[in-house]
Order: structure tokens, then sequence, then C-alpha cells
């Protein structure tokens, strides 16, 4: 068996969002739906504070609180453990996203251009973007990140891995021990966030210095 | 840091939450008092009627809300795990039986049958009024929901809503039951009590994280005070309290447009108090070593 994994090594990111530039163009999310996010956080006080990035996307979690939650079985996590939302069978009813506790989820009712100025029909670009995510995903629906399922299958990474200049993410299988994401939470100490929650992430991080 | 509370779940939801537990609880006062004999047969209508007419009136502002209305079809797909699959067929086994005995009510039928299907909508009733504080429950990462109490303070702010819905209405339609609204008022005063010591406890219980007390002090002292102490507190409880009190122990309970006073604070506050309730549901920080963060757009 195969359980995708990400591994993210804190002390590499430095908040360049080259992660969620790439997602979005990837995913062709449209304004408002940010699957690869970078947040960030602050300690103590200058001259000696700290600032910390810190990128999230979907945690794949093998017990996925948002699956638990999901009335009409939109929610499905396939055989590598990729939890994905179903647009014919979704309702809109955005329980899934108050029961993640990653904020993984997100939704948008309408479309909005980037270019509100501009008169007229939508650019070529925008128009494909609209095009591509009515077709995969929808307005109204719950959406997220599956790992870029259809580049994995082409045997690539996902985009936000291939795109990050600083060796940030790695991806792989967490059910291979001998895998480089295995290795790289042994060696390193990788943990899970929030793990109180018990959803059993299958994104690890590697601790800030 | 500032903590955020999410946004998805706005006045839709509140609006539902509030109209399910109302039109349930209404729908339960009025097959109850089917049981108490000949004197009740009016009110008993009233609740009856009009307990199922909100409640359908509530399904139909979730509804339209949905993102993919006709998706909702599925909903009862996972009632192992989904507090919205099980409040489904709650709600639905509530709507067949209620909604018969709302037919022969309003058609004047039914004879024997009448207590029977009473019973069977009274305990569906009653799981109406209960779930919706499970659902909100149920959500981990939001701690202000993630209490034991919540769903015994959505029960009584239903109840409470119904008897004065209950009062409201009967004050209308059958205004010579006074006698009776005597006894609903009395009760009402009851509740409004309970629900404020519920609510007060509910509160304090959130204290143990720091998402709790951040939704707290949102609520108390923050962006929903002023919606919490004048809206829910003060009409929503405190008011009809004192305006019943008066009304039973310096009117002799005769005074119906105190009940329609009543009814209407008391309604427009349970229904913020839904509204404050799912506004200040602060999501949990995300930890990563020595760092927290707060989650965006939520
Ligand atoms: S991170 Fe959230 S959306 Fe992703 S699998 Fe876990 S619970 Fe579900
Ligand atoms: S919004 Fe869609 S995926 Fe989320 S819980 Fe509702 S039906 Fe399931």
């Amino acid at each position: 068996m195969t359980r995708h994994g990400f591994v993210i090594d804190l002390k590499r990111c430095y908040g360049c969002y080259s992660c969620s530039v790439a997602c979005k163009a990837a995913n062709h999310t449209p304004q408002g739906v940010d699957w690869a996010k970078c947040v960030s956080a602050e300690i103590g006080t200058y001259p000696s504070a700290l600032r910390q990035m810190l990128p999230l996307v979907c945690q794949q979690c093998a017990e996925p609180a948002c699956m638990d939650v999901c009335p009409t079985g939109a929610t499905q996590q396939d055989e590598n453990g990729i939890v994905t939302v179903d647009p014919d069978l979704c309702m809109g009813c955005k329980t899934c996203m108050m029961a993640c506790p990653y904020g993984a989820r997100q939704t948008v009712s309408t479309f909005e251009t980037y270019f509100p100025d501009a008169e007229g029909e939508l650019d070529p670009y925008e128009a494909y973007c609209l095009e591509q995510w009515e077709l995969k995903n929808g307005f109204g629906l719950a959406t997220k990140c599956d790992y870029c399922k259809d580049r994995i299958a082409d045997g690539k990474d996902p985009a936000c891995v291939e795109a990050c200049p600083a060796k940030a993410r790695t991806f792989g299988d967490l059910d291979d021990p001998e895998s480089e994401i295995s290795i790289l939470i042994r060696r390193n100490a990788g943990f899970q966030l929030n793990p109180e929650f018990g959803t059993d992430p299958s994104c690890y991080y590697l601790p800030p210095r | 840091m500032k903590m955020k509370a999410q946004t998805k779940w706005g006045w839709d939801h509140a609006i539902y939450l509030f109209l399910g537990g109302l039109g349930a609880a209404t729908y339960v006062i009025g097959a109850l008092a089917g049981y108490a004999g000949e004197a009740w047969l009016g009110i008993s209508k009233v609740g009856i009627i009009s307990g199922v007419i909100i409640l359908a009136i509530g399904y139909v502002v979730l509804l339209v809300g949905l993102g993919r209305p006709m998706n909702a079809i599925h909903a009862m797909k996972c009632p192992g795990t989904s507090w919205i699959s099980r409040g489904v067929i709650i709600v639905l086994l509530f709507v067949i039986f209620a909604g018969i005995h709302w037919l022969l009510t309003v058609f004047n039928a039914g004879g024997g049958l009448l207590p029977i299907l009473g019973f069977i909508g009274i305990v569906m009733g009653f799981g109406v009024m209960l779930y919706t504080g499970f659902l909100l429950a149920a959500n981990r990462p939001i701690a202000f929901w993630a209490n034991p109490l919540l769903p015994i303070v959505f029960l009584a702010s239903a109840l409470y809503s119904g008897l004065l819905a209950t009062l409201l209405l009967s004050s209308i339609f059958v205004p010579d039951a006074v006698e009776q609204m005597k006894f609903l008022a009395v009760h009402s005063t009851g509740l409004a009590v309970f629900l404020i010591l519920a609510m007060a406890l509910y509160i304090w219980g959130t204290h143990r994280t720091p998402e709790g007390r951040a939704a707290a002090e949102m609520l108390m002292s923050g962006q929903f005070s002023g919606m919490f102490w004048v809206g829910v507190f003060l009409m929503g409880l405190f008011v009809p309290l004192v305006l019943e009190l008066i009304n039973l122990y310096g009117m002799g309970g005769t005074a119906i447009g105190m009940h329609i006073l009543a009814g209407i604070l008391g309604l427009i506050g349970m229904l913020l108090l839904r509204q404050v309730i799912l506004g200040c549901g602060v999501m949990a920080r995300l930890q990563a070593a020595r760092f927290e963060y707060v989650l965006p757009h939520i």
C-alpha cells in the first residue's frame, strides 16, 4: 500500500509564496481560494524577535475529520490516502469546513475577475481557468487540495513541491520506510500539526530553527 | 495574537437553527396540550399547526442557503458519523408523523390516532431540538461549540421560544384560553431563568482553552457583545421575563398584549442567540514548535 505524504522543512521555507502561485496555476483556483497557503507567526520582541512561516496544504489525514461529518458521501478517501470532494455529491453545507482543524477546505460562491476594470469578455486565460474550475470543482461547494492527483498519476511531483525554490517540500510514500520522506521524518524529528485532533495527518513538518 | 472566528455559517444557518428548534418546540407544546383535555384544544391546534409550518419554513431557508440544494437528496448517506445525516433522518421522521398529525388536526379528524401520532411526534420533536446542538458540538476545532452544554442550551432555547410563540399565537387565535396561557407563561418564566443559568454555565465552561476564552471574550465584550447583551440577554430573556411576571402577578395574567410583546422580543432574542453562538466560533490555532498560527479565510 502507498500512503502519499508530504514533508515540509520549516528551516528551509522563507515565505516566497511560490507554492501558492504554482498551486493557483496548476489548479486554476479562483480569487478567494488558496489551497497552498503560507501563514506566518512571530515570537519575541526586538532585537530578538523571530518570524516563522508555516506552509499549509490539505494534510490528507488518515482519519479525516472532514469525511466523518460529510453527510452526502461527497468526501472520499482513495486507496492512497488522498481525500477528495465529489462535486456531483457535495451540497455545499460547509460542515467539513467547520470540522477540518487545518483550514484546508475552501469555497467561493461566485467568480470574481482579477481585472474588474477591464471591459467586455474575460481575458482568455481567466476564461480557461473559470471553465476548468467549473468542470472539476464548482461554485458554492467545498473544495480542497488533492496533492495534484493528476500530476502524481503521471509520475510528477505536486506543483507546489516542484515550484519550491528552497526545496522545503518533499513528496513521497509514508508507508515505505525507505522513502525519502520517511527517512527525513525519522532523522529530523518530523511532527504532525495539532495531533490532539486525532486526524493523523499525512503531512509532516520538520522543526524550525 | 488576534484569533479569528469562522464566517461561513452565518445568518442563513442561524435562521434555520432557530426556526428548526422553534417549529419542533411549538409542535411539541401543541401535541402535549392535546393530552390535557378539552380546555386545551384550541392551544393544541395552534401549536401543532404553526409548529409544522415554522419548521417547513426553516428547512426552505436551509436549502436555499446550500451551495447545491439539489444534492441535498444525498444528505442521509452517512448517519454513522454525520450529525447532518442523523438530523435529516430525524427531521424527515418528524415531518412525516407531525405532518399527518397536522393534516388530521386541520381537518378535525383522526380520533384515536392523534395521541399515538402525537407521542411519536413529540419524541422526534425533541430529537430535532437537540440534534443541532450536537451538530455544532461535534466540531472539535471550534472549542466554543465543542461543549457538552451546547445541546442543553439549544434545547432550552427551543422550548422557551416554542412557549413564547404558542403564547403569542394563542393570544391572537384563542384569546379566551386565559388560564391555559397563564400556565404557559409561568413555564416560560421558569425556562427563561433556567436558560440564563445554562448560558452562564456554558460560557464559563468554555474557559479551558485559549480559543474558548477568545470566543467568550468576543461574546461578552467584543464584536458580538452588543447583540449578546442587548439582543439576547435584555430583549430575549430579561424583558420578557419581567413582562410575564408583571402580567402574571400584577394583572392576573389577563394582559394579552404583554404575551404578544414578550413573545416578539423573546423570539428575536432567541434568533440572535443562535447567531452569536455561530459568530463566536473561533477556530483553534495551529502549533508548530514554539510558534502559534491563526488560520486565515475560514
Ligand atoms: S486537512 Fe482537513 S480537509 Fe484535509 S483531510 Fe484533514 S480534515 Fe480533511
Ligand atoms: S460541503 Fe460538501 S463535502 Fe463538505 S460536508 Fe457538505 S456535502 Fe460534504
